[in-house]
């Protein structure tokens, strides 16, 4: 599994702004079909991170026909629904660029739809800043 | 005309100035106004930014009067209200007449003041930081996060703190208020230094010359048929019930705004264990111990001020050493 961290690797803390993450994505080129990208310590924004999350989710399906992971590391522990909106708020990728903040009633059907679709499984791991694995979600 | 004398609190340290209101300038008169600070005996950033807010709204209510300053006797505090910018800001704002500062002693918002606070702990006060949301609302947030980025850098590199989540609340609460209000907003910060530098604490407060979140939902339910006539009988908690609902914004119509604001104050506080308040109207709600964003567990957090004690955030973080 290729694993990034964003704080440590590229030296980024805040991945929400553009054009930090625009520097990123420039310097990112996934041809692994496993992927943990680590968000520790990085400050979470909309619109910059949605768009972080949906070139890394591209460059993912890119790489074939085969199942492919894409694991997110955070280190904060928050309600499924917010971590979600938060991640992939204004998402193109998930066709949910017009949404406001969705409920996980809508959220998680349209993150799996897609999923689905793309043979990607997304994997978030919440750890303590020990890195101690708090709680796991998992779409597909 | 017998000028009138608007007696400051003598504790200007954390929330305490968000409970005593100053008291209200007649708008019928034209009486010259005294800002008496004689008698302060403790000063911190978090506490002057609320007295800061306080008083300008003040002058907003009470334009083209005559403002004058009496000083601390305390001559640390004179030295405390000069490096933590209250000259300079109310300065922009009126023409105060003082005798203890000058032009030439504008602060340098990366330059802390440092003393030992009313407990003795070594503390650190940042200067009062200023968002005007009039010139460049995106542009005005993100000099203030990486404002904040720089000057919390030893704090996170000595110890255990949620730097980015901290900041991520502070952004929220800034672009919250920037969707509300054209005015300006304030900001102060301050570390103590606890049990000999084995932990610190973060005290801070925010706030705007806006309405408040209260007012500003009430207005715009005002105009949603859903809501209309129960507006004008909300709640605080309602209030505050609604801004928390995934999705609500008092700006639908906003590309930027997603609705999620709130979600994110809520969460990432309680998650850093961050204790966060917010002073609203007659109220002070301790947010972050509420356990849930149900209506039951937010109206268990609000507590009655006996006032309307204006608008404002006041947080504390407590972070072990690494």
């Amino acid at each position: 599994m290729r694993k990034i961290s964003i704080s440590k690797d590229i030296g980024v803390y805040d991945i929400g702004k553009v054009r930090e993450v625009e520097t990123i994505i420039s310097q990112i080129e996934i041809s692994e079909t496993e992927v943990q990208i680590n968000l520790d310590e990085c400050l979470i924004d909309y619109p910059a991170t949605g768009k972080l999350m949906d070139a890394i989710l591209s460059q993912l399906e890119k790489t074939g026909t085969d199942r492919k992971v894409l694991r997110i590391v955070y280190d904060c522990d928050l309600s499924e629904a917010t971590l979600l909106n938060w991640l992939f708020l204004g998402s193109t990728f998930f066709n949910i660029s017009e949404k406001k903040e969705l409920g996980l009633d809508e959220l998680k059907p349209a993150i799996s739809k897609i999923l689905s679709e793309k043979n990607i499984v997304v994997q978030i791991c919440i750890q303590n800043f020990e890195g101690v694995e708090l709680k796991n979600y998992s779409y597909e | 005309m017998k000028s009138i004398q608007l007696k400051i609190w003598p504790e200007i340290e954390n929330y305490c100035q968000a409970l005593i209101p100053l008291q209200k300038i007649p708008e019928d008169k034209q009486n010259s106004i005294n800002i008496d600070f004689s008698y302060a005996k403790s000063l911190n950033s978090s506490g002057l930014c609320i007295l800061i807010i306080g008083l300008l709204k003040q002058i907003h209510t009470a334009p083209g009067r005559s403002w004058s300053i009496i000083e601390p006797v305390n001559s640390q505090i004179t030295d405390g209200l000069k490096k933590l910018g209250l000259m300079e800001i109310l300065d922009s704002y009126i023409n105060v007449k003082t005798i203890f500062w000058s032009e030439a002693e504008k602060v340098d918002i990366m330059v802390p003041y440092s003393y030992l606070n009313s407990n003795l702990n070594k503390t650190i006060s940042y200067p009062i930081y200023r968002l005007s949301y009039k010139d460049d609302r995106r542009g005005c947030i993100q000099a203030f996060k990486d404002w904040l980025f720089l000057i919390l850098e030893p704090i996170f590199k000595t110890y255990h703190f949620p730097r980015s989540n901290f900041i991520a609340v502070l952004n929220e609460l800034a672009k919250n208020g920037a969707d509300h209000t054209v005015t300006d907003a304030f900001f102060g910060i301050d570390l103590m230094y606890l049990e000999g530098g084995s932990a610190v604490k973060l005290c801070f407060s925010f706030g705007d010359l806006g309405h408040g979140l209260n007012e500003n939902v009430k207005l715009h339910l005002s105009n949603d048929d859903e809501y209309r006539n129960r507006s004008k009988h909300l709640s605080l908690s309602d209030a505050y019930h609604y801004a928390l609902i995934p999705g609500k914004t008092t700006r639908p119509a906003s590309k930027d705004n997603k609705g999620i604001g709130m979600s994110i104050v809520f969460d990432v506080a309680r998650a850093i264990n961050m204790e966060l308040s917010v002073f609203d109207a007659n109220s002070r709600a301790i947010l972050t111990n509420a356990q849930d964003r149900t209506h039951a567990e937010l109206r268990k957090v609000f507590y009655n001020t006996g006032a309307d004690v204006g608008f404002y955030y006041y947080g504390e973080i407590i972070s072990k050493v690494k």
